[in-house]
């Protein structure tokens, strides 16, 4: 098992180094001057030959892509990760601020769904064609189409404008005041979490249901065992290897979603950083966040991987 | 001679008895399920807004009106006015045109690409064939909404941006699909036979894999449908792609979220029109899967 | 040999009466166990014989209720075991979990499947210890290697923290047998346990589980449809064909001189080497539809001894032929006898 974890890891740091080259030559390589990468578009109307030159020269935009490469990997690994070209304030002091943010709101949601989804879609698979079932199921189908500003203008509506009971933007950190942090986050996450939760069901009881019918699950029934044992002991852990995989790729739509519930909740998370810059054309801005969101992924990926080993013995062995 | 010519004759009409059978049945199963039959109703009408809609409403979605603003829902316009006097109905109606337009464009591109893709990936399995899965599978590691913004990033903001990057998030699934195709069907004896006598690959392929492959590459078209449009909402409701006044679901949810106490149906009706057809897509799209091979579950 | 005797003493361990089990299907209701009967005694190997959807392994799941319903539902009989008509229990009522795997234990035939490859071979062991005998933690352990050891697993200690995939397939149906004797039960039923081995395996096998039945006082209940197995192994033998027992009686007397015409047929079909270049004798025609069964002989199409006097009759009833020795068949009861 441990060679195993060793191997995806290193994988993975080869993975995210490709990741980087990739974002980097992307960003140079595009139509357009490089100088874009500092200044914007409007400045640059106003300002002269000269300026431009000695700017170029200045940022090392004038050397050899792979050194001006090797100088950007060293200046990220050091912590520097370039200014915002609208703001002119460092990147990387304003990502340390908001990742822990968008991190808290994304993986709360993550592990509600999960959670939630796949106990929802036990019960469901377990309790078949009954009513029970036919509600989950239909609810399941119908939460993985509602869009994730509609969750959250019914929820505003309903416990910001009607009720009052919640409020309807502003973040307030967990370590500051956990109560009222909650209160804030309440919204958010049940906007990010519906999804999860609905995709997941579904997941989870397809799955459920293959395995339930599998010889080894009948051997347990012939065992004399209770349904608890039968159903978490021997199905479940076969069923949830899928259901890992599928949560792997939740991942983008809870990163995607963050930005449209940090955009409503007024929420100062990376998600909405990301909008700015992508809205402002600030390239080292959204360079930021993709280098961010890239490592978030293959870690996801890693995770995932290294979970479908423990689900599945027989996958240790390649 | 008259033999053949009864024979052939016969051979023709049993494959179309068995193609308008085979059609009657899926249409069968199609409405056995009510939710599927719930679909199609959405979707019919989602068609005849799209169609009609210069017909159905008398309103022009993007003459703005200042001495009719925000009016709550009465008999001459039924769901009210947005902020600029624009009648709501009518904007409803006409970003049903922009929804569908791009999904359709989206998951069409995406499939004539992909498929492309994949079944050149299939055919040329050694070193081109690998390369391009590889590819795929990066960028279906990618999450389709990051992709999308990446690229209005990249390229500018509009439609046909944002058409572009939901496409390329969406075809490695084709591409997935028809490689896994081609590698088997390559394995089946018919195609070493034509090879035998000689055909080429493209014939091969157009005759051959395409027709066997159809049906599954429409379900996935269909399942997707509902993701493609779900995710322009989302964008613009993010002010990415399509931008106001153009009337689209989501970026009309963003402009009235300022109103939602006064005339929360600005929100509310673009966003449950996102939520009823992605739905109806996408129980099509399980009708479709379970009525052409029930085997497909569990791997779309 | 216990069961031998005609007039017997001793009470039955398990009784089988009248059983019934259908299975619902879109084309209509399959009686894939219609009306049977038998016993288990003390101590015994009893085979159960019978082709592919004969019935022989649905009978043998309805006993222990692992029927899957729908689309199957016990409809009818009685499954008497220690003093209680077993079916009147529900399927996960306690005292249906008590019985199985602790008082009847089943062996099945896929042995790459029967086993979760999620779970350590141990703990597979170890669950049945810990909740039928109450074992704690440190004796489940011990015991749960001896098991393997008794199976002829060698390096048990080591093994018994590997998964089941790490097992050759005749490994894992030794596996099988150990966690069916774990609990030291009164039957053990082999549903076609060797079916799935090549040859020598089987006979392994089939070894093992004879060796282990009679140094535990098992009984031992062998599905097949290979004979030989049941000729060289079992004392006495049922032979089921379309859902019901057509002929049952010791070993020695159905295998000498089979009455029913479809034993008959099944022992002719038994390829005997040093015959030279004679062709190969089958049963002629296929197994009947289970769903559009008739009221007359179920063996009827394809019996080579038929008269026309059989048509006009319905089923025949199982009789005595010789003490501990019944056959359904309309020709033996009139008194034909194919042996004399």
């Amino acid at each position: 098992m441990t060679t195993f974890i060793i191997r995806r890891l290193l994988q993975s740091i080869a993975c995210v180094i490709l990741v980087t080259i990739i974002v980097f030559f992307t960003m140079r390589l595009l139509p357009g001057d490089p100088i874009r990468m500092l200044v914007t578009a409007q400045s640059m109307t106003i300002m002269t030959e000269e300026q431009i030159e000695f700017l170029r020269h200045e940022n090392g935009l004038d050397r050899p892509l792979v050194e001006q490469y090797f100088t950007w990997m060293g200046g990220i690994l050091k912590g520097d990760w370039g200014r915002s070209i609208t703001s002119k304030m460092p990147i990387a002091g304003e990502l340390v601020h908001r990742i822990p943010i968008t991190l808290y709101l994304g993986l709360v949601s993550l592990i509600i769904g999960l959670i939630l989804g796949v106990a929802v879609g036990v019960i469901s698979a377990v309790r078949r064609n009954s009513w029970l079932d036919n509600v989950i199921t239909v609810l399941a189908n119908v939460g993985v189409c509602i869009p994730v500003f509609l969750i959250a203008v019914f929820g505003v509506y309903i416990f910001g404008v009607r009720l009052k009971w919640l409020p309807i933007y502003g973040f307030v950190s967990p370590l500051d005041d956990f109560w009222a942090s909650t209160k804030s986050l309440i919204l958010p996450v049940l906007c990010l979490a519906t999804f999860p939760i609905a995709g997941c069901a579904r997941q989870t009881r397809t799955s459920m249901l293959e395995v339930m019918n599998q010889d080894y699950v009948r051997t347990a029934w012939s065992k004399g065992l209770s349904e608890r044992i039968v159903i978490v002991r021997h199905a479940l852990k076969n069923a949830l290897a899928p259901v890992m995989t599928m949560t792997g790729m939740q991942l983008g739509g809870i990163l995607g979603g963050s930005v449209i519930v940090e955009k409503i909740f007024v929420i100062p998370g990376m998600g909405l950083m990301g909008l700015r810059g992508v809205l402002g054309q600030d390239y080292p801005y959204i360079q930021g966040v993709v280098l961010v969101v890239a490592i978030a992924v293959v870690l996801a990926n890693l995770l995932v991987d290294i979970s479908y080993g423990w689900f599945d013995p027989r996958i240790r062995v390649r | 001679m008259p033999a053949t010519s009864v024979t052939s004759e016969k051979a023709v009409t049993n494959v179309s008895k068995r193609r308008t059978g085979e059609f009657r049945r899926i249409v069968r199963v199609l409405l056995s399920r009510k939710l599927v039959v719930f679909g199609l109703v959405i979707i019919f009408l989602l068609l005849v807004a799209v169609i009609f809609a210069p017909v159905l409403t008398p309103y022009d979605p993007y003459k703005t009106s200042l001495r009719e603003t925000l009016q709550q829902p009465s008999w001459s316009h039924l769901l009210g006015t947005d902020n600029l006097g624009r009648d709501l109905l009518t904007r409803l109606l006409y970003g049903a045109r922009i929804s569908l337009l791009i999904g359709l464009v989206v998951v069409v591109a995406a499939a004539a690409v992909g498929t492309l893709l994949g079944a050149i990936a299939g055919y040329y399995e050694r070193w081109l064939g690998s390369l391009i899965m590889r590819v795929m599978d990066a960028v279906m590691s990618i999450p389709m909404i990051l992709l999308a913004l990446i690229i209005a990033a990249l390229l500018g903001g509009g439609m046909a941006n944002v058409m572009i990057a939901l496409a390329v998030a969406l075809t490695p699934a084709y591409a997935r699909l028809m490689h896994g195709q081609v590698l088997t069907v390559k394995q089946n004896d018919y195609i070493l036979a034509e090879r035998a006598i000689g055909s080429r690959s493209i014939h091969i392929m157009l005759r051959h894999l395409l027709p066997n492959c159809l049906p599954q590459i429409l379900v996935v078209m269909a399942m997707m449908l509902g993701g493609a449009i779900l995710a322009e909402a989302g964008l613009s409701f993010l002010g990415i792609g399509i931008t106001p006044p153009t009337p689209a679901w989501g970026s009309m949810v963003n402009e009235g979220m300022q109103y939602l106490e006064t005339n929360p149906l600005m929100c509310f009706a673009p966003g449950i029109a996102v939520m009823l057809v992605v739905f109806a897509f996408n129980m099509v799209g399980d009708g479709l899967r379970d009525a052409l091979d029930p085997r497909l579950r569990g791997t779309i | 040999m216990p069961g031998e005797d005609a007039g017997r003493a001793m009470e039955p361990l398990l009784r089988v009466e009248n059983l019934k089990v259908e299975f619902h299907t879109e084309r209509g209701t399959v009686a894939a166990v219609n009306d049977v009967s038998y016993d288990i005694y003390d101590g015994e190997i009893v085979g159960l014989v019978g082709e592919s959807g004969s019935g022989k392994t649905v009978s043998q799941l309805a006993v222990m209720q692992l029927v899957r319903t729908p689309p199957g539902l016990i409809t009818g009989g009685r499954v008497l075991f220690e003093g209680a008509d077993l079916l009147q229990y529900p399927s996960k009522s306690r005292e249906m979990r008590s019985v199985r795997g602790r008082k009847i234990a089943m062996v099945f035939q896929e042995p790459m499947t029967s086993l979760n490859p999620a779970l350590t071979v141990g703990l597979q062991l170890r669950e049945m210890l810990e909740l039928h005998l109450g074992m704690n933690r440190e004796a489940s352990r011990e015991r749960s290697v001896e098991l393997l050891q008794m199976v002829g697993i060698p390096d048990a200690e080591k093994r018994v923290k590997d998964y089941p995939h790490q097992f050759s397939g005749g490994m894992r149906q030794r596996v099988m047998v150990a966690m069916a004797i774990s609990c030291n039960p009164k039957i053990v039923i082999a549903d076609e346990a060797t079916t799935a081995l090549d040859a020598t395996t089987q006979l392994q096998l089939l070894e093992l589980m004879r060796d282990l039945v009679k140094r535990l006082g098992v009984s031992l209940v062998l599905v097949t449809h290979n004979l030989g197995v049941v000729a060289r192994y079992a004392h006495r033998v049922y032979v089921m064909y379309a859902g019901r027992i057509v002929e049952h009686g010791t070993v020695a007397q159905v295998l000498s001189c089979p009455r029913h015409p479809y034993t008959r047929g099944l022992i002719q079909c038994v390829p005997r080497p040093g015959l030279g270049d004679r062709p190969l004798i089958s049963i002629d025609g296929m197994p009947p539809d289970l769903i559009e069964l008739g009221s007359a002989c179920t063996f009827l199409p394809r019996c080579p001894y038929r008269e026309p006097t059989c048509e006009q009759e319905v089923l025949p009833k199982l009789e005595v032929v010789e003490p501990g020795h019944e056959v359904a068949c309309h020709l033996v009861s009139k008194g034909s006898d194919p042996c004399r």
